[in-house]
């Protein structure tokens, strides 16, 4: 079996056998959506593996995305072509969350075409009254997010269920609202991969958050 | 316990799976866990479920390291998935802990040391047996093999004529015979041979039909018999050819394949890359005619080639292999996937295809070749500039039928005309020192790993004035971007693409081949070759 060391700016991890880097496992396809040059880091891997299992477990129903951060351009391609062909995934971002197609290679560029196309810019998420109730909701933050993770809880409160990211969450000394999550009983706790997660896998009608 | 197992071996001799299942559930409780295990193994693989046998199988060594059975039919179970490396030192242990030695102890051993080019270990393995076993019809076909990849062909002709005089219809002797035949004797037409045991395996219900085929179809497209050798060629990828067939990623099986005649010419379709890297370069003269047909393709190759694959064929796009492992995940509709090896069929169905599409595919890094050029022009002081490489081959026979040692290029180290420029790979320490002792100078290039930059490699190479070099991944390079080139052969065959009597490729320009004479020595034959150089 392949056993690797990775190291990054913050990270160095030996003797483990590190199937995300392999490019002859799942993870390869990757470099095929972002470019060959890009270096997609161990959180990113971590947390579009996180995702795509989220997703995988809601089979067939309907599971929207925000991206709420230019940074996650890899999550966009790399979910779009795991899943964004079928009609039951969608994405919701930022006005100004831009993938530019004519940039991308090749065969990217027909799933960034798609991401285009099952991305809705004009509900933004302070506006979580208009989201059904019955989607699945992935939010994915950027760590200064304070007011849109307000937001996300309120679609949980709302009975929505999903899940809150944020990315380098553990990785930097942010300012987190952790009064709001507190108050609505719920808690975003670090990972070792370096981001924050936050479930709420049941309804209003009760249950375990 | 004994019996238990007997009365369940029997029930499933019989058909009698079910009956079997019923046996070992009654008796549980008597049976020791990894004997249970084991027997559950055995079920399974009767049932044709070889990955849970497999799983019940190591269950069973875990509880029990001592536990014998178990590793031989692990072996058994690993071989039949076409996993022989990972069966090997199960079947070594399973040899080497029973006692008295049995033809089920020595079979699943030898069948691992032969598929992982220990051919030597293996002769070493029978000599050890008792002569009762020696004389064993499957010990003495295991024999043959054995001296056929040691190049040991006459005596290993001996001993598949006896077997097939004891018994005309042994298609394993047979085949064996045509493989060994074949291989030691140019003028020596296997495909009768192949086509008796074909006829003989039809009449059989359980008799492997894919490795005569896969056998076959290398004798058929070296015969140049395109439209059959490469329909046979697809049984490469038969899991009971073995790692000597065409080793290809394992989605590549699972995953729908590619149907020429009903595809979707907007969907992107698959293509993978197979085998070393000098029949990559060979399958992919095919490729711009198959993207005429396919339109949107998404090749699937090994990083290193990925400089010199998005230089040529732009408007292709390269994918690593990972892209196959979540193909059943990923909604993005694809047409399906083929290896590239198996689409050769519907573009080189014969010498004409080969003959209309004879140019240059490959293109070099304009920058480095020039700097390369200049470099080498500016060192050769008007001498004549050849690029040299004398090993190359991945199986054991391989190696030996294509090398020329570098002490028979000696003639070319004393021509005071010629520049000349290591492009072999892998570990030239011995090489390096020999000349060093004989003050031969070799121009190399220690900075570049010739087998992980293989960009770099292809600019030197083609920054030569012309290449000598025996039938190896570079004459596939070089050959691709229209590089003159020599190639030596040291033994009468070669791989198919060489053809019989061939003097020249039928896929690259300017590649010619230089055979060996029946009396000719290597020193000869490169003393013959150097000729050529003015």
């Amino acid at each position: 079996m392949h056993t690797n060391t990775y190291s990054e700016q913050g990270l160095a991890i030996r003797n483990r056998k590190l199937s995300l880097f392999e490019e002859g496992r799942e993870a390869g396809a990757l470099p095929s959506l972002l470019g060959f040059t890009t270096k997609v880091k161990f959180q990113e891997r971590s947390l579009l593996e996180t995702i795509s299992g989220l997703i995988r477990a809601r089979k067939h129903e309907s599971v929207t995305i925000f991206l709420h951060d230019h940074e996650l351009k890899y999550l966009a391609l790399g979910l779009t072509y795991r899943f964004g062909f079928k009609d039951n995934l969608h994405f919701r971002v930022n006005a100004d969350f831009q993938i530019d197609v004519s940039k991308l290679d090749l065969f990217a560029r027909e799933v960034g075409l798609r991401f285009n196309s099952i991305t809705n810019r004009d509900i933004d998420i302070t506006r979580y009254k208009e989201i059904n109730a019955q989607e699945f909701l992935i939010f994915v933050f950027h760590p200064e997010s304070d007011f849109e993770q307000r937001a996300a809880l309120q679609c949980f409160k709302k009975g929505n269920v999903g899940a809150i990211f944020v990315r380098d969450f553990a990785l930097q000394g942010v300012k987190w609202p952790f009064l709001a999550y507190r108050d609505l009983g719920f808690e975003l706790s670090e990972t070792s991969d370096g981001f924050g997660h936050c479930f709420s896998l049941s309804s209003r009608l009760g249950g375990y958050k | 316990m004994k019996n238990i197992e007997q009365i369940i071996l029997a029930n499933l001799l019989k058909g009698r799976v079910i009956e079997a299942e019923g046996v070992l559930s009654e008796n549980l409780a008597q049976l020791t866990n990894p004997l249970a295990k084991n027997i559950e193994g055995i079920i399974a693989r009767f049932k044709g479920d070889e990955s849970y046998a497999e799983h019940l199988f190591r269950e069973s060594i875990l509880v029990d390291r001592t536990f014998t059975p178990a590793k031989l039919n692990l072996a058994n179970s690993l071989i039949s998935q076409g996993r022989y490396g990972d069966a090997l030192p199960f079947a070594k242990a399973g040899f080497e802990e029973s006692s008295p030695k049995t033809l089920q102890c020595v079979l699943p051993y030898l069948t691992a040391l032969l598929d992982t080019a220990k051919a030597d270990e293996a002769l070493n393995i029978i000599g050890s047996l008792p002569d009762s076993l020696k004389r064993d019809r499957q010990i003495q076909l295991a024999t043959a093999s054995c001296l056929r990849s040691l190049g040991d062909y006459s005596k290993a002709i001996s001993i598949l004529e006896a077997l097939m005089q004891q018994d005309p219809s042994d298609i394993i002797a047979t085949r064996i015979y045509a493989d060994v035949r074949g291989e030691a004797d140019v003028r020596f037409n296997p495909i009768p041979f192949y086509d008796r045991c074909l006829e003989l395996a039809k009449k059989r219900k359980k008799a492997a039909i894919a490795p005569i085929k896969w056998n076959m179809s290398l004798h058929l497209l070296r015969r140049r018999e395109f439209v059959r050798g490469w329909e046979y060629y697809d049984a490469g990828l038969d899991a009971s050819v073995g790692s000597l067939g065409r080793s290809l990623p394992a989605p590549v099986r699972r995953y729908s394949q590619l149907d020429l005649h009903s595809l979707d010419r907007n969907r992107w379709s698959l293509i993978v890359v197979e085998q070393g890297i000098g029949d990559q370069v060979l399958f992919l003269s095919a490729l711009n005619d198959i993207q005429a047909d396919l339109n949107k393709i998404v090749l699937i190759c090994e990083r290193r080639m990925f400089p010199i694959l998005s230089r040529s064929f732009p408007s292709i796009q390269l994918a690593l292999p990972g892209l196959l492992e979540g193909l059943e995940i990923t909604s993005f509709p694809f047409n399906g996937i083929a290896p590239i090896g198996s689409l050769q069929k519907n573009y080189r169905a014969s010498i004409a295809d080969y003959t209309r599409s004879k140019r240059p595919f490959l293109k070099v890094d304009r920058k480095s070749y020039n700097d390369f050029r200049a470099q080498l022009l500016d060192e050769a002081k008007g001498k004549t500039i050849v690029g040299i490489s004398w090993k190359g081959g991945f199986w054991e026979n391989q190696q030996r039928n294509k090398a020329i040692e570098l002490k028979n290029w000696e003639s070319l180290f004393n021509r005071n005309d010629v520049y000349l420029v290591n492009l072999q790979y892998g570990d030239l320490t011995k090489d390096m020192k020999w000349l060093e002792e004989r003050n031969f100078h070799l121009r190399t290039f220690p900075e570049v790993d010739f087998k992980k930059d293989l960009d770099t490699w292809l600019s030197i190479s083609a920054a030569c004035d012309g290449i000598i070099s025996v039938s190896t991944a570079l004459v596939h390079f070089a050959g691709a971007v229209n590089q003159k080139v020599a190639v030596v052969m040291p033994d009468v065959q070669g791989p198919w693409i060489l053809g019989i009597d061939d003097t020249r490729s039928i896929v690259y320009p300017n590649v010619h081949y230089f055979r060996k004479g029946a009396r000719e020595t290597n020193d000869e034959l490169i003393q013959r070759v150097i000729r050529i150089i003015r």
